[in-house]
């Protein structure tokens, strides 16, 4: 079965600093069920390969989602993604994903940003996934 | 895809001691997964900004689900969200979130709180 894609969006990006990634209202009138993914590096801009601690930011219309920031390792690949794990989303509210390098020479990287529609869910599959959305997760 | 909203509830929370935000039996005869959402702050009435381990309790039939407390810690951002897990819920089971900050000042936040209906 597809999987909906909600919207990509795809700049050369300065990541010294946090910076929105992706800005999206999945449905103005239901709520609905999401899951992002954001790619760093094309082959050309690529990250420049230190990893380190990188941090994500997730809003839903305008509450920060904790804890916050998200930080994921990064190893020393220089084309690298990262997917949060499901979560829902009130109808016709904004979601935006934001990130930031540790790394002082990711001024200029090709990022493209994915959200994908991905409910109704089935759970266990859903428990083992790695991402950097931790809510509650214990 | 779109899901199905069980309950909303909002209302202007004391969040210094333990707070009920969520009530609902989602189903008197299925049994549902769900999946809880719960915004604090709404640009006027905000979380204090000190951040901190907040915590929440959830019960599922009057069982306190473990482990118990969740603590999350929070940012300094003023307008916050976390979500659960995904769980079931026996068929015409109560189902009841409630949250606790840790800080003295969070005595008046509006927080909004969701359940939502994955299966």
């Amino acid at each position: 079965m597809a999987t909906d894609q909600l919207d990509t969006e795809n700049a050369d990006r300065n990541l010294t600093s946090q910076v929105t990634v992706l800005t999206h209202t999945p449905n103005a009138a239901s709520p609905s069920m999401v899951q992002g993914m954001v790619a760093f590096g094309d082959g050309a801009k690529n990250l420049d390969g230190s990893g380190g601690l990188f941090e994500f930011t997730i809003t839903i219309a305008g509450q920060t989602v904790q804890g916050d920031p998200q930080q994921i390792q990064f190893s020393t690949a220089v084309r690298s993604s990262v997917w949060t794990v499901p979560f829902p989303v009130p109808a016709n509210t904004e979601v935006i994903l934001k990130a930031k390098s540790p790394n002082a020479a990711d001024t200029d990287v090709d990022v493209t940003a994915y959200l994908y529609g991905v409910g109704p869910l089935y759970g266990p599959t859903v428990y083992r996934r790695r991402g950097l959305l931790l809510g509650v997760y214990p | 895809m779109a899901i199905d909203l069980l309950d909303t509830e909002n209302a202007d929370r004391n969040l210094t001691a333990q707070v009920t935000v969520l009530t609902d039996t989602p189903h008197a005869t299925n049994n549902i997964l769900c999946q809880g959402l719960v915004f604090f702050g709404d640009g006027t009435k905000n979380l204090d900004g000190t951040g901190g381990a907040f915590e929440l309790t959830i019960t599922v039939g009057g069982q306190t689900v473990e482990p118990d407390p969740q603590g999350i810690h929070f940012s300094a951002a003023v307008r916050a969200a976390v979500f659960t897990y995904i769980f079931p819920v026996p068929a015409n089971k109560e189902v009841i979130i409630k949250a606790k900050s840790p800080n003295g000042a969070d005595t008046d936040v509006d927080v909004t709180a969701y359940l939502f209906d994955i299966s």
